[in-house]
C-alpha cells in the first residue's frame, strides 16, 4: 500500500477492512448465486486468463496459470461445489487467494457486514455442502454464504490424483 | 546469529571435520605427518578463533590437545590405538563446547565432568613421556619450560582495522599466555591532524612479554592478521637485537624512545650506531641486511619460512566464502533473464520469419543469449562442490556403526571429485547415512558368519558416485548377505503393503523395501530396523527429482543405484506440443527425435511398440496416457528418452524445438502429480510441463500392467 493512499483516507492500515464492527467481504456471483470472502483473505483479482491443464487431477481442479510470473493453481468453485461448471464469458474473473486462482462468473462488490447480521451456518438445507460454509449473511435482505477456504481447498483432497 | 559467530561455527566445524577425517585416516593405519599435521593445524586453528571471541573454555581445552600433538609431532610421544579413540571423543567434545559457546549456553555437568576426564588423559600422555626426550626438549631451542623474555614489536598496516581484528584482543592473548613487563605506544608516525585518516592504525607498540612461550606461539597471536602487521620478536637476551630492531624499523626516533621507556640503554647501541641510523640512508641499507645476516641467521630463516607460510596463505585467500543466498538469490535473477531472454529471442524471430537474412537484431540477440549461458553456467558452478567432502563425514558414522554391531567393514569411496549442487549434498546426505547403517547392519554379515560362508571376514561397503546421462549416479554397494526375496514377500504381504495374488518381478519385490512400514530385520535395533527410513530416503531422492533403484544377489551383496540431476533450478529443455497443451522434456533424457510415419504407424496395429534399426522400442503415446485432447496437426513425432539402460518413445504432435528453461513448482497441490516435474513460463507467457522421465517411464509400465 503505498503511503499517498493512507494519506487520502487518513485511517490506519487496518481500519482500511475493519470500520467498527463490520468486516469488509467480497461478494461474487458463481452459478447464479452470490457468495463472499473475508476480503483479507483475498491477495488479488484478475480477468480469466488462459489455463494450462494438467492431466490427471480432479476435474475442478482446471490446471495451472501464470500471474506475474508465478505459477497459480486454477479450480472452477462451481465444479468443487459439484454445481456443474463455469461457463467462461466476458466478465468471468479469478479470486486469487494464496496460491490459487478461483474461477468464478463475476466479481459484485467489496462490502462490509455488520456483526449482527451474521449467523452460524445452517446444518443443511443449502445447495453446497456445509463444511464450504463458515457463515451465513443477510446480504440485500437474503442470505448469503461466507466460504471457509480451508475447506475448499483442503489440500489432501484436492491433491488427490483421478485414477488412472 | 551474529554474523561473526556464524563464521566462527562454520570455521570450527570445518576443522573439526579435517581432524575427524585425519583421525579416521589414523584409525585405517594411515598415521604420517600429514595426518598429525592436520590435526595439528586443525586444534590451533579453533583455538586461536576461540581466542579471538574469549571463549576460554575452548582454549583451556585446545591448548592441551595442541600440547601434546605438538610432542606427537616432534615424535615425542607415539600414538597408538587408545590415543586415536581418545581423540576421537575430544574431537565430539570439542564440538559441544564450540555449540555450546556459540549458543552462549552452559554445558551440563555430565559433559563437564567428561571434558575433565578427557583433559585428564591428555596430560598423563603429555606427562607420561619419555624422560630422555625431556632433555631433548631443554636443549632443544624450544625452551618450552622455562620462562623467557622476548621483545615484541609491532606496527600495523593501515588496513589492519579492516580485519575486524581489535588490538586490544591481542593483548588479551599477550596477558593469558604470560606476562606483558612493559608496553610502550609509539606515536610519532601519527601525521598532522589535517591529514590523519581515523580509520587507520598509525600507532605503533613496543612490548616487553615474560612467559613460557616459543617465538612460534607468539608469532601465532598473529596468525589472522599475519598480512597485516609488521612484526619483529627477538629474544632480549640476544646480543645487538635492539640495535638489529632499529635497524630493521629504520625509525629514526626509536632508539630514543626504546631507551626512554627503559626497553634498552645507551650502551646497548655501538657508538657509531646512531650516525649510522640517521645519516646516510644508503649505508643504513646495507648494514640492515648485513646486520640482519650476521646477528640473526637463525631469523632469516624464519623470515623464509614466513614467506613462504604467507604465500601458501595468499593462495588459500583465492577461495571466497560467499553466503549461498547471495547464489540463490543471483540464480532467481538468472531465471527471470533466462525466461525474458526467450521473450526477446521469440519476438526477434517472429519479426524476421519473412525475411530470409537474419537480422543484426536477431545476431545480437543470440549472441547474448549465448553470453546468459556462460553466466549461468557460472553462477550454476558456484553451487556446484565436491561430494568428497560429505562422503568422508560418513566413514566415522560406517568404522562407529560396525563397531558397535561387532562387524568388521572396510567402507571405501571413489568419485569423491564428482561435483553436485551444494543443496542436493546437503539434502542427500542424511538419506545416504541411512542406506549406509542399513548396509552394514542388515547387509554385512558377522565376521565368524563370513568366514563360515568362505567370505573375507572383513566386509566391504563401496559408496561411489559418478557422472551419467547428465545425471549423477551415487552408488552403495556391500558384499553382505544380499536381500532376501521370500522374506521381503512375506513381510510385505503380512504388512499388507501387496496382496498374496499378486506376481511381482523380482526388481519389484525389491523394492518394497522402501515401502512404508516395511522392515525386514527380525530384530529391531538402535540403529537401524524400525521400518520407517527407507521410505523417507525414497521420498527425500524424489523430492530431489532424482530416483532410486536396488538390485541384490541373495548371499552375495546388494547394491543400491540413486540418480539426481546436476542441478534443481535450470534445464535445457525440448518444447513438444501434444494436444493443447506443451510439455518440455529434459534434453539429457533425450536420445534422438524421428517421425512416425503413416506406414509405421500402419505396421504398429494395437501394439505399442516399433521397430527401430532392428531394436524394439516400446512407445508411449502422451495424448492416451494424460488424457490431453486431439490435436489440429496429423503428424505423429516420436522423442525417443532414455533413463538409465530403459529406452522408450514418446509419441507428441509437434515437436517445437530446443528451450533453455527454469524449473518452477507447479505448487503443492499437484505432489502427488507423476511424471511432471514441474513447470515453466514460457516467453509468451503461457505455461509449460516439465516431464520428468523416469517417473513417466513408470507410469508407462504402471498403465501397461493395468492393461
Amino acid at each position: 500500500m503505498s503511503e499517498g493512499t493512507l494519506e487520502e483516507f487518513d485511517v490506519g492500515e487496518e481500519d482500511l477492512f475493519v470500520i467498527g464492527d463490520a468486516q469488509q467481504y467480497l461478494f461474487f456471483k458463481a452459478g447464479g448465486d452470490i457468495y463472499a470472502f473475508d476480503v483479507t483473505h483475498v491477495n488479488e483479482m484478475i480477468e480469466y486468463q488462459k489455463v494450462t491443464r494438467v492431466p490427471m487431477m480432479q476435474s475442478y481442479i482446471k490446471g495451472v496459470t501464470n500471474v506475474r510470473g508465478s505459477i497459480v493453481t486454477v479450480i472452477d468453485l462451481l465444479e468443487r461445489f459439484e454445481l456443474g461448471s463455469t461457463q467462461i464469458g466476458a466478465k468471468t474473473s479469478m479470486i486469487i487467494i494464496k496460491n490459487i486462482a478461483l474461477i468464478i462468473d463475476e466479481v459484485h462488490d467489496v462490502n462490509s457486514i455488520v456483526d449482527e447480521d451474521i449467523k452460524e451456518s445452517l446444518e443443511f438445507g443449502f445447495k453446497i455442502e456445509q463444511r464450504f460454509i463458515r457463515h451465513m449473511a443477510k446480504y440485500h435482505d437474503s442470505y448469503i454464504a461466507i466460504l471457509n477456504c480451508e475447506e475448499i481447498f483442503k489440500l489432501d483432497e484436492i491433491a488427490k490424483l483421478k485414477e488412472l | 546469529m551474529e554474523e561473526e559467530l556464524e563464521i566462527f561455527l562454520e570455521d570450527c566445524d570445518d576443522q573439526l571435520q579435517f581432524m575427524e577425517n585425519a583421525l579416521v585416516e589414523m584409525q585405517n593405519g594411515i598415521i604420517d605427518e600429514e595426518a598429525i599435521g592436520a590435526i595439528f593445524r586443525a586444534v590451533h586453528t579453533i583455538k586461536g578463533s576461540a581466542g579471538m571471541f574469549g571463549f576460554d573454555d575452548i582454549v583451556a581445552f585446545t591448548h592441551t590437545g595442541e600440547n601434546l600433538f605438538d610432542l606427537i609431532r616432534q615424535g615425542k610421544v607415539e600414538v597408538n590405538k587408545e590415543m586415536i579413540d581418545l581423540f576421537l571423543r575430544c574431537k565430539d567434545y570439542a564440538e559441544k563446547l564450540v555449540q555450546a559457546a556459540v549458543n552462549s549456553e552452559e554445558l551440563d555437568e555430565e559433559q563437564k565432568r567428561i571434558g575433565e576426564e578427557l583433559t585428564n588423559k591428555l596430560i598423563a600422555y603429555i606427562e607420561g613421556k619419555p624422560q630422555e626426550s625431556a632433555v631433548e626438549v631443554l636443549k632443544d631451542e624450544t625452551l618450552d619450560e622455562s620462562e623467557q623474555k622476548w621483545h615484541i614489536s609491532l606496527r600495523f598496516h593501515q588496513e589492519f582495522f579492516t580485519t575486524g581484528m581489535s588490538i586490544n584482543s591481542i593483548f588479551n592473548f599477550f596477558n593469558k599466555m604470560g606476562k606483558v613487563l612493559l608496553k610502550h605506544p609509539i606515536t610519532y608516525n601519527i601525521p598532522p591532524l589535517e591529514e590523519l585518516n581515523p580509520i587507520h592504525p598509525y600507532i605503533g607498540f613496543e612490548i616487553l612479554f615474560s612467559g613460557k612461550t616459543t617465538k612460534e606461539e607468539l608469532e601465532d597471536v598473529f596468525e589472522f592478521v599475519a598480512d597485516d602487521v609488521d612484526l619483529i620478536i627477538f629474544d632480549v637476551s640476544e646480543k645487538g637485537a635492539y640495535e638489529s630492531l632499529v635497524v630493521q624499523r629504520g625509525e629514526a626516533l626509536l632508539q630514543k624512545e626504546l631507551i626512554a621507556a627503559s626497553f634498552a640503554s645507551q650502551e646497548m647501541f655501538s657508538e657509531t650506531f646512531l650516525k649510522d641510523v640517521s645519516s646516510e640512508e644508503s649505508e643504513a641499507e646495507e648494514k640492515k641486511e648485513l646486520k640482519k645476516e650476521i646477528i640473526a641467521p637463525q631469523e632469516s630463516l624464519e623470515k623464509q619460512e614466513e614467506a613462504k607460510k604467507s604465500e601458501s596463505k595468499k593462495k588459500s585467500s583465492t577461495t571466497l566464502r560467499v553466503d549461498s543466498h547471495k547464489i540463490d538469490l543471483l540464480i532467481n535473477y538468472m531465471s527471470e533473464i533466462v525466461i525474458t531472454n526467450s521473450k526477446i529471442l521469440s519476438l526477434v524471430e517472429r519479426e524476421n520469419e519473412e525475411s530470409e537474412e537474419s537480422s543484426e537484431l536477431e545476431e545480437a540477440a543470440y549472441s547474448m543469449k549465448e553470453l546468459l549461458e556462460y553466466v549461468r553456467d557460472g553462477i550454476m558452478d558456484m553451487r556446484m562442490i565436491q561430494v568428497g567432502d560429505s562422503f568422508n563425514k560418513f566413514r566415522r558414522i560406517v568404522i562407529d556403526t560396525a563397531k558397535k554391531i561387532g562387524k568388521d567393514v572396510e567402507f571405501v569411496i571413489s568419485g569423491g571429485e564428482t561435483e553436485l549442487d551444494k543443496s542436493v549434498v546437503e539434502r542427500i546426505s542424511d538419506p545416504l547415512i541411512h542406506m549406509l547403517r542399513n548396509s552394514i547392519d542388515h547387509g554385512i554379515e558377522l565376521p565368524e558368519e563370513r568366514v563360515a560362508k568362505g567370505k573375507r571376514a572383513k566386509g566391504r561397503v563401496d559408496l561411489r558416485a559418478y557422472p551419467d546421462a547428465g545425471s549423477i549416479v551415487i552408488e552403495i554397494e556391500d558384499d553382505g548377505g544380499g536381500l532376501d526375496k521370500e522374506r521381503i514377500l512375506a513381510k510385505a504381504i503380512e504388512n499388507g503393503v501387496v496382496k498374496p495374488s499378486d506376481k511381482l518381478s523380482d526388481e519389484e519385490i525389491y523394492k518394497l523395501i522402501f515401502a512404508a512400514g516395511l522392515s525386514t530385520a527380525d530384530k529391531v535395533s538402535d540403529i537401524s530396523g524400525r521400518g520407517v527410513g527407507m521410505d523417507v530416503v525414497k521420498r527425500n531422492i524424489e523430492d530431489l527429482r532424482g530416483s532410486v533403484d536396488i538390485t541384490s544377489t541373495y548371499g552375495v551383496g546388494s547394491k543400491i543405484t540413486i540418480r539426481l540431476p546436476l542441478t534443481l533450478a535450470i534445464i535445457d529443455g525440448f518444447l513438444v506440443q501434444v494436444g493443447l497443451t506443451k510439455y518440455i522434456i529434459p534434453l539429457e533424457n533425450i536420445k534422438e527425435c524421428i517421425e512416425l510415419t503413416k506406414e509405421e504407424e500402419a505396421q504398429m496395429g494395437t501394439n505399442e511398440f516399433i521397430n527401430l534399426r532392428g531394436e524394439m522400442l516400446p512407445l508411449l503415446n502422451i495424448r492416451d496416457v494424460l488424457h490431453e485432447e486431439e490435436s489440429i496437426s496429423n503428424r505423429k513425432n516420436i522423442v525417443i528418452v532414455y533413463f538409465g539402460n530403459k529406452y522408450v518413445g514418446l509419441i507428441v504432435d509437434e515437436l517445437l524445438g530446443e528451450y533453455q528453461t527454469v524449473i518452477k513448482s507447479l505448487g503443492e497441490v499437484f505432489v502427488n502429480l507423476p511424471g511432471i516435474s514441474g513447470g515453466s513460463i514460457l516467453g509468451s507467457g503461457e505455461i509449460a510441463l516439465i516431464f520428468d522421465v523416469p517417473r513417466l517411464i513408470e507410469l508407462k509400465n504402471r498403465v501397461g500392467s493395468v492393461k
